[in-house]
């Protein structure tokens, strides 16, 4: 059986990779070279991972995670991929894990192309400044990013199993926009209630993105943030698998 | 001989609380032996593959009705081990190949030489030049060929087929005739629907009626007179349904 699922593995990574999803990394790729060129030849101290933070958590992290999941349950289920390959004697939480192993993989993929290269490549070959690269803080900051496409890998595992795939993006892109409105009000206007903060937490998860700034900002160990951000990440993980097991394989009539 | 499929009571109804409320299935039940090949046949809209997805499991029928495929549960993965599946939509790739398609099927059906048998279907159905190719790049009836051969790798005890001849021409409609028959005499039970009457005639042992729902009539087809099905049709399906 070992076999048969990294078959399937492998054809679900394929899967993933269309003509068109190769333009998902070079695309991004693109954009975070020009976002990062001015400040490298602005900025005194170009800090590799401080801009890696910047790029990563902004731009590269949740277009990948977006662009790759987008839907990725709810087009199998319409596309008769699903039904196939239940037929066969893999359970559904198995096929979930195969499929977010394969979705994970292309972020990491991408996470590499379009936030790691660049990066290096305008420290390397373009920054004016000062070039600081420590290796401690740069690894934590890249886990930290992975852990970050974990979770919203997890929620829009969620979403895809009840949403059809465009309204995946709108949904994420609403909670994004929520996370940055309430998150912010709450903030400032209820900043010493500890029920709106723990709300809040809940609500829109920022523990590892806390964690990072923490981190960088050499402002002590991030323990309680990690906390929040893996208990995050597990509620949207088990929301997920308990999804795949309610959703209809087959939802058409005849 | 065993009971390889059994349907007891099954009703279906699609949106039940909604005033467009759709009685798909109304109390169906039978029963298919090992090493039967059993045709379904019903107008379009009769339930046929309403009746196919409940009986793989695929959608729950309506409370008080029961399955079982070789005494299991559908969706139990002892099942699934032993059960094929030919649906009537076709599933397309622009990445997936033929063969790596056909492949990860005979895996995960339990294949001990995935890349023989499907070297042995390909052949079967006459698809050897299509192995290379990516699913997209196939015309309908070499898909519908594709999922037919999927159906039959990992060799299972039943196979499900829906609509097996739909976009099938004839020459390839000859060929599955043929491997339904050598199917046949491997044992293997064969469950389908069409609407293909002389196939089902050339092809099936026993026959099923299916009308608004409900199963009307059952016919053994051993020993019957050419032209005994399309009588039968006429009487059970055409005359019995108002206008």
């Amino acid at each position: 059986m070992n076999r048969a699922l990294w078959k399937l593995f492998a054809t679900e990574f394929r899967r993933l990779w269309t003509v068109a999803a190769f333009f998902v990394p070079i695309g991004l790729g693109v954009l975070t070279t020009i976002m990062l060129v001015p400040m490298a030849l602005m900025q005194p101290v170009y800090d590799i991972a401080r801009t890696a933070a910047q790029i990563n958590l902004a731009l590269v992290v949740p277009f990948s995670a977006a662009l790759f999941c987008g839907g990725m349950i709810s087009a199998d289920v319409k596309e008769g991929w699903l039904r196939t390959l239940l037929i066969r004697p893999i359970t559904r939480q198995q096929y979930l894990l195969i499929k977010l192993a394969a979705v994970f993989s292309s972020v990491f993929i991408t996470i590499l192309v379009a936030g790691v290269v660049p990066n290096i490549a305008v420290g390397v070959f373009v920054a004016k400044g000062v070039v600081r690269f420590e290796m401690g803080p740069t690894l934590i900051a890249h886990a930290l990013f992975l852990l970050q496409a974990l979770l919203i890998i997890g929620l829009l595992a969620v979403f895809s199993c009840w949403l059809p795939g465009i309204f995946n993006m709108v949904a994420l892109a609403m909670w994004y926009i929520a996370a940055a409105l309430i998150g912010s009000y709450l903030q400032s206007r209820f900043w010493s209630s500890e029920w709106l903060t723990l709300l809040r937490d809940f609500l829109f998860p920022s523990g590892f993105t806390s964690a990072l700034e923490m981190i960088l900002g050499k402002s002590g160990t991030p323990t309680s943030e990690l906390a929040w951000g893996f208990a995050a990440m597990g509620f949207a993980f088990a929301l997920a698998f308990w999804s795949i097991t309610r959703i209809e394989v087959d939802k058409s009539s005849e | 001989m065993a009971s390889a499929i059994r349907a007891e009571n099954i009703s279906k109804t699609y949106n039940p609380r909604s005033k467009n409320a759709v009685h798909a299935l109304r109390g169906v039940g039978f029963e298919v032996q090992e090493g039967e090949i059993v045709g379904l046949i019903g107008p379009n809209g009769a339930g046929k593959s309403t009746l196919l997805r409940i009986l793989l499991g695929f959608l729950s029928a309506d409370d008080g009705g029961s399955v079982s495929i070789l005494s299991h549960h559908p969706e139990s993965l002892a099942t699934r081990r032993q059960i094929g599946y030919q649906a009537d939509t076709q599933f397309r790739s622009p990445t997936v190949r033929t063969s790596a398609f056909l492949e990860l099927h005979a895996l995960l059906a339990g294949s001990n030489n995935p890349e023989g048998e499907v070297t042995d279907v390909l052949r079967h159905f006459n698809l050897l030049n299509a192995a290379g190719r990516k699913l997209s790049a196939l015309s309908k009836g070499m898909r519908q060929k594709i999922e037919l051969a999927v159906a039959f790798v990992g060799s299972p005890k039943v196979v499900f087929l829906d609509e097996p001849t739909a976009s099938l021409d004839p020459p390839s409609v000859f060929e599955l005739r043929e491997f339904l028959t050598h199917q046949k005499e491997k044992g293997t039970t064969v469950f389908f629907s069409s609407h293909n009457l002389t196939e089902v005639e050339n092809v099936c042992d026993r026959v099923l009626f299916i009308l608004d729902g409900a199963l009307v009539a059952e016919h053994s087809l051993a020993g019957t007179p050419p032209g005994f099905l399309e009588e039968s049709f006429r009487k059970h399906l055409v005359e019995r349904k108002p206008s």
